[in-house]
């Protein structure tokens, strides 16, 4: 009984349900107030369980954070601080903002419904191949870093002897990876389904671009054409409005988690390449740092999500420009007139996916990331002879 | 209906605008549009005492407005001068340390302390001076923001200041108890309370403390323009909400059979987002979920079905003419909805006009703020590092020995610089998104003329968006909050490589010292040249590989 969610989108939000990241009761759920009050109960505790340990981290004598000398320290603790912080606005989101996320999930189920009306080929019930290949970005973004993630892993214990200081890592440090990762996912989930939506529409309307060239070359066409094309372009102006509505929910639902994920990702990368230079510098044999490889496909999988989701617009721009309007029928005026409100509401409706505003999540990120974690790194690498002598 | 007042109001005089009115509109119209400087009383006052406005106090008791005022501006003089005077005497008996510290500082740290001494003096009297010249213009904004206000009654659009003077009380005391907290726990816990002279320790927090006070005023005029951009939105978004109801009501009369059938539906997910909608109250899914499904589900996705779609549509497209009777929509008559949204959008252009004006009035005092927050958050970090590495700091800056102090003050200079950028972006925001929902409207209604007043009047808020920057250097929007974290930081990392390249150099040239004097004292019993050589050797490698 999974609704109109399909199994894949079903089976995944139960698995985040059970990370405590999404706090929405699932379609089929008996009871859909205390399923939200227990996943709410279900994310506070997960929240002050972490928030524990990382305190017990960070004021342990233990050795958690490297206490070589007090720079590498330093460093260490930021990748906790940023990983609590990350932790505390992830649960934060879960609990508090659910309305937005609500509403992304209602405006999905609604646009998915109005396209299976639509389209009676898809009404019946869909396979499940059929639902992998629709969800394969993500299903790879996810399956693939978490094999990796894990292969490393295994590989590590078998290479190196397991001492105190990987087995403190393993139950400290990697739980907290493997949160941010997961969550990194849910966000690539979301956005592949608003990069969904946006490419039907583009389908769409290059169908009736194509539809209306087809017109106006051959002057087949029927009466009230114009009008039909207005009719649609109309509704298209309706569903672009709704998919601008998910795009702001989701925004919303995940405004700060995106900026503490990502910055606590692109922390773990800067401090982790000073601690490779360092062990390489002072030789020691420790293969700990090969670590950050899976890390280092979790910011680009997640811009290249949101890259992908925002190029679209332009194109819907360019095929709703594509719509002939002299096809030799009555009503073009009002057809070139719909097409120019659409147009103004494009661009009065942007797709920016930008973390709070802060920066925009497109490829030119990925480069300054790249740079500043190489400015950085330089920087740290400085410090070591220094550090080492005193 | 709402016309004629609407001329007489607009004739009539600033300023008295509101008692001159008829008597039926003033018993309307005096509760409803009250003057926003009503809620900066306690703000005014506070400011006043403190000389922040030269402004009439007089008038401002009696009337709310703010007028020119020769008093107002001998007395801020005098308050300026006076804080000058107190700072250098500040500055003077507690740079005596500095003095005797000279030598132990690094000459790094003693030059940024050095140039960082009047920052904070640089900034208050920018605040100062530039309310002594903005002090005509600033009545005449606040004028403009309750004009607006009359017309966005007008429309029907009421604006609620009411919690204004609870944001603005807030705000007071969160900025008394930064500037408490830093200052009694530095006094107590950094500063020799024995001597007399420590008292004038109390002088340092007043550049802050007036500063915030003025940001204050700027911040809450701000967010007042971005309530009155989100009433403008949400009357559009009403006038959507009730056209889309009385769609629906339309069409609820033929297509009952359709609405059961869907009603007859096992439940799903959205319909357990439903629920939830209820359960975190707001908006009105019902009506929203019913439009939604009606507005589209007769117009056919496939692309094989034309007939049916063409039908569907007019039918939409007659109805609103020919039933009207029960339910109203505004938005079903073109010509008189045209009028409504051509005056919200004159309100929406008078908006950003204010805003630019009042980003041009404050233009100095925020650049001012955002270069104190930026050089003051590097050096308070800075000197927090030096006090770790017990190194002597400045003693303007002594509250970065302690890392707690340093937290508070950290977390109130950027508290302050991103709380306005914040809100800068916030209204940015809300202003674009007039545009959104006018677009709404013009989808909902479909009608030919709207959609040509729509496309106009789009076009027109397109050109017309409110940015605000400072003095044009930078953008206030989230994005410049990226590129000073990255510049913090990277100025950190490089002023503390040259602390500690420096510190390793004196502890070289002090072992060389050291060395020296063993060495002439080694030298004058034995060989000289022998000793010396070896001396100089260990010394050269000391230096230039620090591996000793």
């Amino acid at each position: 009984m999974s609704g109109r969610l399909g199994r894949v989108l079903h089976f995944h939000l139960r698995f985040y349900q059970v990370l405590g990241f999404h706090g929405l009761p699932l379609p089929g759920d008996e009871r859909p107030h205390r399923t939200r009050q227990l996943l709410r109960a279900w994310s506070l505790f997960i929240l002050m369980g972490l928030s524990g340990m990382v305190a017990v981290c960070l004021t342990s004598d233990l050795e958690f954070l490297y206490k070589g000398d007090l720079f590498g320290c330093v460093n260490d603790g930021m990748k906790f601080i940023f990983s609590e912080l990350a932790v505390l606005s992830i649960y934060a989101e879960t609990m508090a903002s659910q309305r937005p996320l609500a509403r992304f999930w209602w405006l999905h189920g609604k646009l998915n419904r109005q396209q299976q009306h639509g389209s009676r080929r898809l009404s019946r019930p869909v396979s499940i191949r059929s639902e992998l290949r629709q969800y394969r970005r993500y299903l790879i973004s996810l399956y693939g870093i978490l094999v990796g993630e894990i292969l490393i892993n295994i590989w590590l214990w078998q290479v190196q002897p397991a001492d105190m200081h990987l087995i403190l890592f393993w139950s400290t440090f990697e739980p907290l990876v493997f949160l941010m990762y997961m969550r990194n996912v849910q966000f690539v989930l979301h956005m592949e389904l608003l990069r969904q939506q946006l490419a039907q529409l583009e389908r769409e309307l290059s169908l009736l671009a194509e539809y209306s060239r087809f017109a106006s070359l051959t002057g087949r066409s029927f009466k009230d054409f114009g009008h039909f094309l207005r009719r649609r372009l109309l509704q298209k102006q309706c569903v672009y409005n709704d998919v601008h509505e998910m795009y702001t929910c989701f925004q919303r639902a995940f405004r700060f988690s995106t900026l503490t994920v990502l910055l606590s990702i692109y922390v773990r990368i800067a401090v982790d390449c000073y601690f490779m230079y360092y062990t390489i510098y002072i030789s020691v044999a420790n293969l700990d740092y090969s670590l950050i490889l899976p890390a280092l496909f979790e910011i680009p999988a997640f811009i290249y999500a949101s890259q992908s989701c925002m190029v679209i617009v332009p194109r819907i721009a360019y095929q709703l420009h594509n719509i002939v309007t002299e096809t030799g029928c009555c009503g073009f005026a009002d057809l070139s007139l719909q097409i120019q409100n659409f147009s103004l509401q494009i661009l009065h409706q942007p797709l920016r996916i930008n973390c709070l505003g802060v920066t925009i999540l497109d490829c030119c990120l990925l480069t300054r990331i790249v740079c500043s974690v190489g400015t950085y790194i330089i920087y740290t690498i400085q410090f070591i002879p220094k550090f080492s002598n005193q | 209906m709402a016309c004629r007042p609407s001329i007489i109001s607009r004739g009539s005089d600033v300023g008295q605008s509101t008692f001159n009115m008829p008597p039926a509109q003033t018993e309307s119209a005096l509760p409803m549009v009250q003057p926003l400087l009503k809620e900066f009383q306690l703000l005014f006052y506070i400011s006043k005492i403190a000389g922040i406005l030269p402004q009439d106090l007089e008038k401002f008791r009696t009337k709310n407005v703010l007028e020119k005022s020769r008093n107002g501006m001998v007395y801020m003089l005098a308050m300026l001068i006076v804080y000058v005077l107190l700072y250098n005497i500040l500055i003077y008996s507690f740079g005596e340390e500095d003095r005797t510290l000279k030598a132990s500082q690094s000459t790094l740290t003693f030059v940024i302390g050095l140039f960082l001494t009047y920052i904070g003096l640089i900034m208050m009297g920018t605040d100062q001076l530039t309310a002594l010249r903005n002090q005509g213009r600033i009545g005449e904004l606040y004028e403009r923001i309750r004009q607006v206000d009359e017309r966005l009654y007008k429309e029907k659009c009421v604006v609620d200041n009411s919690h204004i003077g609870g944001r603005i009380r807030f705000m007071l005391i969160m900025t008394f108890l930064f500037e408490l907290s830093i200052l009694l726990a530095t006094y107590i816990k950094l500063v020799d309370y024995t001597q007399w002279m420590s008292v004038l320790w109390i002088v340092s927090a007043i550049p802050t403390f007036i500063n915030t006070l003025d940001k204050i005023w700027f911040a809450v005029s701000l967010y007042a323009l971005k309530e009155r951009f989100e009433a403008i939105n949400q009357t559009l978004e009403e006038l959507v909400a009730t056209h889309e109801k009385f769609k629906l009501w339309l069409r609820g009369d033929h297509d009952t059979s359709s609405r059961t059938l869907d009603s007859s539906q096992p439940p799903e997910y959205d319909s357990n987002l439903e629920y939830l909608y209820r359960e975190l109250g707001g908006l009105d899914m019902g009506s929203l979920k019913g439009s939604g499904k009606n507005k589209v589900a007769p117009v056919s996705h496939s692309m094989n079905s034309f007939g049916e779609s063409i039908e569907a549509s007019d039918k939409a497209t007659h109805h609103p003419i020919s039933v009207n009777m029960a339910h109203e929509s505004e938005l079903s008559n073109a010509s008189k909805v045209e009028e409504k949204l051509n005056n919200l959008c004159q309100v929406h252009d008078e908006i950003c006009e204010i805003g630019k004006a009042m980003n041009e009035l404050w233009s100095y005092p925020i650049l001012s703020l955002m270069a104190y927050g930026f050089l003051i958050f590097t050096a308070q970090l800075y000197f927090l590092y030096c006090a770790t590495q017990f190194q002597s700091i400045p003693s303007l800056f002594r509250s970065a020995k302690n890392p707690f102090i340093t937290v508070i003050a950290l977390s109130y200079t950027s508290g302050k610089c991103v709380y306005l950028i914040y809100l800068s972006w916030k209204t940015s925001l809300a202003s674009k998104r007039t545009g959104i929902s006018l677009h709404k409207c013009g989808v909902v209604a479909d009608d030919n003329l709207l959609f040509e007043i729509v496309n106009h009047l789009s076009l027109k808020l397109l050109n017309h968006s409110v940015d605000f920057s400072a003095c044009g250097f930078f953008t206030l929007d989230m994005e410049t909050l990226y590129g000073v974290s990255g510049g913090i930081t990277s100025y950190l990392i490089i002023l503390i490589q040259f602390n500690l390249a420096a510190q390793q150099a004196k502890e070289a040239i002090q072992t060389f010292n050291s060395l020296n004097d063993t060495a002439s004292l080694v030298g004058a019993a034995t060989e000289m040249d022998n000793g010396s050589s070896t001396l100089y050797d260990l010394v050269t490698t000391t230096m230039l590989t620090p591996t000793v």
